[in-house]
Order: C-alpha cells, then structure tokens, then sequence
C-alpha cells in the first residue's frame, strides 16, 4: 500500500500535486498543495477536509470489502472501504482532523457498462460499503457526487476544501 | 435542551439517539418512551424542548398524543417533529395542523436527521436570545 | 421478482406488476438509506437455490389498514443477514458485545415495519394508513407465499416480502 502523507514545509512554497491511484491516499496541511486522482468510475474517492485543522485528505477505493480478497487486502488495505477509509482518518487525525468538523465528501461511483450492456453494480455497492463504514465510525457525509456513467477526474485543494469534478465534458465544483 | 424520542421500536429510538450525540447538538439528556401514552408521562414529569415522535404505535398513536399536546397550553414552546412511515399527504396535512415543525419519512439517512436537528437547535438558540 | 395473482381483494388502482414494483422500490429505499445495503431484484429460481443454504431465518410481520384495504405485509430474512443489518443499522463495532436476539428482533420488525409504510405510501400517496407493532419469529425454511410474494436479495442473501390482502372492516 502506498499512502503519501507530506509534512508542511514553509520554506517550499507553491502548487503541489499530489496524484493518488487506485488503492492510494494522500493527507496534506500545505495550503498551495491540490490532491489528485484520476479515471473514478466505479471506485469512489473519499474526501476529507478540516477547515479550522488545514487539513485535507483522498482516498481512491476500489472495492467495498477486504473479505472479497484477504490476501489482497493485507498488501493494499486501501483498495477496499472498510481497511481504506480508517487508513485515511488516522493518517489525517495526525494532522489535527477532528472528527466532529470533517467535511466529508464521496465521488465516483459510476456504473461503467460491459460491452454486453450489463453492469456489475459495483459504484452503487461502493458507495453505500462507504456510508456504511463512515457511519460506524460515527463520521457524517457531508456531500456526494456519485452514480451515473461516466469516469471522473477529481481535484481536492488543501487550502480552502474546495473541489473540482471533470467528466470529459464538463466539470463541476464542489 | 432535553429531547424525548417517542418510538415502540427500540432500535430506531437508539439510532435517533446515536445520531443526536453524533451530531454535537447541545443536550441536557435524552428520554425515551414507546407509545404516546408513555410519552405524555414524560412531558409531564420533565421540561422538553424537542419531541421527535412516531405515528403508529400501540396503546396511544403519536397523532393522538400531539392532539393532546396541541390542546395544553403548557406545552405551547414545544418543538414537535414526526418520524413516520406514513408519508401520505393527508398525515402531513394533519401534522401542519398539529403544529408539527418538521416531517421526516422513513427511511431516512443518518444525515438528514443531522440536518433537522441543527436546525432545530439553531431556532432553538435564536429564540433564547 | 414473481407475484401470483390477488384473490377477489385486490389493490384498487394499481396491476400485480405494479404493486410488485412498488414493493420493490420500498425494499430497496429501506435497504440502501436506513442500512447502507444493497437490494437486487431477484428470481423464483435463484431465491430457492439461495434459500436452500439458508438453516435459520426471522418472519416479521406488520398488519396494515389503508381506506378499503388492510392486510399483512411478511419479510423473510435470513438470520445472518439480520445481524448484518442491526450492525450497519446502529453502527454497531465489532468489539462491542453481541446483541441478544430480541434486539435483532426489535430491528427486523422495524425493518418490516418501514417496508410496509414505504410501500403503502408508493402505492396510495392520498390515503393514511394504520400499522401494527412487528410480530417476529424464527422459522428453518423461508415459508409459503402469501397473495403476492416478491423475491429479492439484500447483500447477496435471499429475502422474500409476502403481502397478504383482506377486505377492511366496515
């Protein structure tokens, strides 16, 4: 599992990217840095921000349980919502998240469709796997852009929460 | 504020509670009841700000218990809220009549109680003021 | 999902497939906004397959009255789906003692009882409606149908939700 957290430097001034993949969270305090992820179609990336803390933080997650592959699960816990998105909390708790001002935030979800015309359900299962892990810890969803068909490229700022939804034709904010 | 949650399942009355505490909305204590007649009881004894209530329920309906509410003056300043299955127009035509701030049908998500609470507490904090 | 036909009692305004879509609707509703779970519509024949692996399972059963209808609404859940559902219903962890039966219990009766209220207001949003306390019992097999069986899978396990019709009391 790769999760990249990057402690606040001031002396490094500007714009950073950081990209997450699937799997992958990222926890950041630089107000210039803007976190990343690319090509959410059934997955569902989970955001967090702390407006008082200055923290914010993504987790790209693919599948809703870790019983669906262990093995899996112990190489990248980030893959599944029920190992992932604790990893991200703590990850951010370091940070200064509190829990009680996290805005939470769930993208993707999308039901991409077989050449057969059919769907596996996936974004649908994905997004309620992280409802149901946020709720269990007690956590609320602030905000959701989830469902309909199309990928999507998601864009977190650090600095104010703000965040950006593309789909190929067209984006929207947060 | 004191909240009393009116409900025969007591599942639903701990997810209501759950979500109060969640919510971070500032409560003096919780006190729960299973039909309207131990609700009354309640109302009674102690000073509630905020009554989420049920409809169908065994020995006295939540329609019937807020009957009786809306006829007591005591309990004029009593914020009443219906959490109910029954979602037809005619029960929310009833509730408006009953002085019933807000509506919420089952099933609901946990946030949208959030919501209706910080609300509530809100109106609650502008009224003391 | 399968629905058999409505004896001489029958919804008025709505066709069997339309009360069996409506069922559906609430099942899912329920499932997804109250327990984060996902509902699939399902077959006669996946059911039995499903529910032949299924040792326990909990009936319950709420009455309704609404205008010239009344009757009995019956969800058939497997055991472990019901424990499944009370942990993701009150955020249960799973370091927390395990919840005795009449909990589980009190939990799947409510389910059955938001079933039957969402299903009641899809299908006569003008009329109220009166609904019993859930009765709740265990059972070793998923039962008969009763007027209208609809057959689901909640979480990939088999679920039925039975309606029984009798004309209201004058």
């Amino acid at each position: 599992m790769k999760g990249v957290a990057e402690t606040f430097a001031p002396e490094l001034a500007g714009t950073r990217r950081l990209v997450i993949g699937i799997g992958e969270f990222a926890v950041s305090n630089r107000p210039g840095d803007l976190i990343v992820t690319h090509a959410l179609g059934s997955c569902i990336a989970v955001c967090v921000f702390d407006p008082r803390a200055g923290v914010a933080g993504m987790l790209h997650f693919l599948l809703p349980e870790a019983s669906i592959n262990p093995d899996r699960a112990r190489q990248q816990p980030g893959v599944f919502a029920d190992t992932g998105i604790p990893l991200l909390f703590e990850a951010a708790y370091q940070y200064g998240l509190s829990r009680k001002r996290a805005i939470v935030t769930l993208v993707g979800g999308a039901e991409m469709t077989l050449q057969t015309g059919s769907t596996f359900g996936t974004g649908r299962r994905n997004a309620l796997a992280a409802k149901n892990v946020l709720w269990r810890a007690g956590v609320f969803v602030s905000g959701q852009e989830v469902g309909g068909t199309d990928a999507r490229t998601l864009y977190l700022s650090v600095a104010d929460g703000r965040m950006e939804v593309h789909n190929g034709q067209s984006y929207k904010e947060l | 504020m004191r909240i009393l949650i009116v409900d025969d399942s007591a599942m639903m009355r701990a997810m209501i509670k759950r979500v109060i505490k969640l919510a971070d909305v500032p409560v003096d204590a919780i006190l729960e009841a299973s039909n309207g007649a131990e609700g009354l009881e309640l109302l009674q004894k102690h000073d509630v700000q905020l009554l989420l209530t049920d409809i169908n329920m065994p020995v006295m309906t939540g329609a019937e218990m807020l009957r009786e509410i809306s006829m007591n003056e005591r309990w004029r300043g009593l914020s009443r809220v219906i959490i109910s299955t029954d979602g037809s127009t005619v029960r929310r035509e009833e509730a408006a009549d009953l002085d019933v701030r807000c509506y919420l049908e089952k099933p609901f998500s946990p946030e949208v109680l959030r919501d209706v609470l910080n609300e509530l507490a809100d109106n609650e904090v502008a009224e003391t003021d | 999902m399968s629905s058999t036909n409505l004896p001489t009692t029958k919804l008025p305004k709505l066709t069997d497939a339309e009360a069996a879509t409506a069922m559906f609707e609430a099942v899912r509703a329920v499932a997804e906004q109250s327990f984060f779970a996902v509902a699939e519509p399902g077959d006669d024949r996946t059911f039995h397959a499903a529910a032949a692996k299924v040792p326990r399972w909990l009936v319950a059963t709420v009455r309704f009255e609404q205008g010239p209808i009344a009757g009995a609404v019956s969800c058939t859940l497997p055991e472990n789906l019901a424990n499944g559902l009370f942990d993701a219903f009150t955020g249960r962890d799973p370091g927390e003692p395990t919840p005795v039966s009449t909990l589980v219990h009190d939990l799947v009766g409510e389910f059955s009882n938001m079933v039957c209220g969402a299903w009641l207001t899809r299908v006569e949003s003008g009329r109220t409606f009166t609904l019993s306390h859930p009765s709740v019992e265990p059972a070793v097999t998923p039962g008969h149908a009763g007027d209208m069986r609809l057959v689901a899978a909640i979480d990939d396990l088999p679920v039925a939700v039975d309606l029984r019709l009798r004309p209201a009391q004058a």
